[in-house]
């Protein structure tokens, strides 16, 4: 990581370090009260504030307050930045293009300003609990089979919890076990023992799926010397369905 | 500087809950014609809008428009002060910059505080929207609908259609289907141009509903998969609404 930083500026100072870092294509954080003003599909002004504002390399622009997770205003990608002084004040103008939109922060002193570099490499890996996989079930059952009907989620057993029962389309009962990483020998015989419980006490055959985003060759042996069946799931198949919840936001609207 | 003095003390302490279950901080419009806000909550999932007219107060003065950034609390707990049969002021008092909440009873009572620098400013617009279904209903009526819903689920479908106005909800443990007529008691009145359906955070709305304390009737906006806006009218001429960001897929 190569990082550069200034401690309380001056305004030319300023300008001069951050159209320079601007060219570089650096990321830069600058830490000092702003006024925001926004133009575009809608129109806001923010008031006189103490706030953190990132410019990074992409262009992006993420204005954020001492609270909350989201910033407050904020440029996509691809949007072109620029400061200048003007009366005193250093200026940062961000524009996107399509549509036009202009965000103008107008910072009276600057506290402190860094540019930095980063190498990110990684890779960003979605592993959702195993709640999250069979609430993605229970709200869409043909994850599971065409004709999957959820019945009782943490069903008791004399061995533990079933994760999910249900019946299928033939109404024969159906015991699911999530697992949300690769699901190994110890999982088929979980599902095993409370396929057996089940079949002992209901006194009919019922049906067993492990479902996993993926399976050990022993695992997978050992699920059909066990007569269970396996499903893959993987995140990417059910974290729409979460997404779904999330509401959408008003400033779409505007 | 503008000056008010309100007519009914409870009246507005319900007012300002109203718009505190939403937001910690708003920005009020003062002009010669009315008191007002409009602003987001934090998730700019939903938004208050509050209107009351000059009309509304037994004293209005106001020399120019004002835009006032106001913590609700600040507010709240002054106002809180005053009992039923008391006369309120609110005014802002130019020489010491400070906002004033005048309690006239048994004793004048007076409370100064800061106006806020770094609130949002005030909301020019409201979500663009050509609802297509407008259900009156009594406001209580509508409480229990969403009350009802959470039940099973944490959010609820809203459909209109030219003879019924209904709430789904399903959950894992069941659903909620609440029907209204037009014949339905609950049901005032009925306006669909076109049969809509929209998706809704219940929590969001619970708390909206809540507002059902200043009117004893709402009226529900929606549109398909569009916000939804509830309005209620405040006695003596104002308006309270709510819009909710719909759930998308």
């Amino acid at each position: 990581m190569r990082l550069e930083y200034k401690a309380n500026p001056s305004i030319r100072e300023s300008v001069e370090f951050i159209n320079e870092n601007l060219k570089r294509k650096n990321n830069i954080l600058i830490l000092g009260s702003s006024i925001v003003n926004y133009t575009g599909r809608a129109k806001s002004s923010l008031s006189l504030g103490e706030r953190l504002i990132i410019i990074k390399k992409d262009g992006s622009l993420l204005i954020h307050r001492s609270k909350g997770y989201s910033p407050i205003n904020w440029q996509p990608p691809g949007s072109a930045a620029h400061a200048k002084e003007m009366e005193g004040k250093l200026i940062i103008t961000s524009i996107r293009m399509k549509p036009v939109e202009t965000i103008k922060v107008t910072i009276p002193d600057v506290q402190l300003i860094v540019s930095f570099t980063l190498q990110d490499k990684g890779e960003f890996e979605l592993e959702l609990s195993e709640e999250a996989m069979r609430k993605a079930v229970i709200c869409k059952p043909d994850l599971i089979e065409k004709g999957f009907k959820p019945l009782e989620k943490e069903k008791p057993t004399d061995t533990g919890f079933i994760d999910l029962f249900g019946v299928d389309q033939e109404g024969r009962p159906v015991v699911v076990e999530f697992k949300r990483r690769k699901a190994d020998k110890t999982s088929v015989t979980q599902l095993a023992n409370y396929i057996e419980e089940l079949e002992e006490r209901r006194g009919v055959k019922a049906r067993g799926i492990l479902v996993s985003p993926s399976i050990t060759k022993r695992a997978a042996r050992l699920i059909e010397e066990k007569g269970i069946e396996y499903k893959k799931l993987t995140p990417r198949d059910y974290i729409s369905l979460i997404k779904k919840e999330i509401p959408s936001k008003l400033t779409d609207y505007l | 500087m503008f000056s008010f003095m309100v007519d009914d003390v409870n009246l507005l302490k319900r007012v300002i809950d109203s718009l505190h279950i939403l937001v910690d901080e708003v920005s009020l419009k003062i002009t010669d014609e009315s008191v007002s806000t409009r602003c987001m909550d934090l998730s700019k999932v939903a938004l208050v809008e509050l209107y009351m007219p000059r009309e509304m107060f037994v004293k209005y003065e106001c020399d120019k428009e004002h835009i006032v950034g106001l913590n609700i609390l600040d507010l709240k707990s002054r106002v809180k002060r005053a009992s039923a049969n008391d006369e309120l002021t609110i005014s802002y008092n130019d020489e010491l910059k400070m906002m004033e909440i005048i309690i006239q009873g048994a004793s004048k009572r007076i409370f100064r505080f800061r106006t806020l620098t770094t609130v949002e400013g005030y909301l020019e617009r409201v979500p663009k929207v050509q609802f297509t279904a407008k259900a009156k209903l009594l406001s209580e009526t509508f409480t229990n609908m969403v009350l009802d819903s959470e039940i099973v689920s944490e959010e609820l479908i809203l459909k209109a259609t030219e003879k019924k106005f209904i709430a789904e909800a399903k959950g894992e443990s069941g659903e909620t289907i609440v029907e209204l007529e037009k014949e339905s008691e609950g049901l005032l009145e009925l306006n669909v141009q076109e049969e809509a359906t929209s998706r809704y955070k219940i929590d969001m709305l619970k708390n909206m509903v809540k507002g059902a304390k200043i009117s004893e009737t709402v009226d529900v906006y929606i549109s398909n998969n569009l916000p939804l806006k509830i309005e209620y009218v405040i006695p003596g001429g104002g308006k309270l609404a709510y819009y909710l960001a719909p759930i998308t897929a």
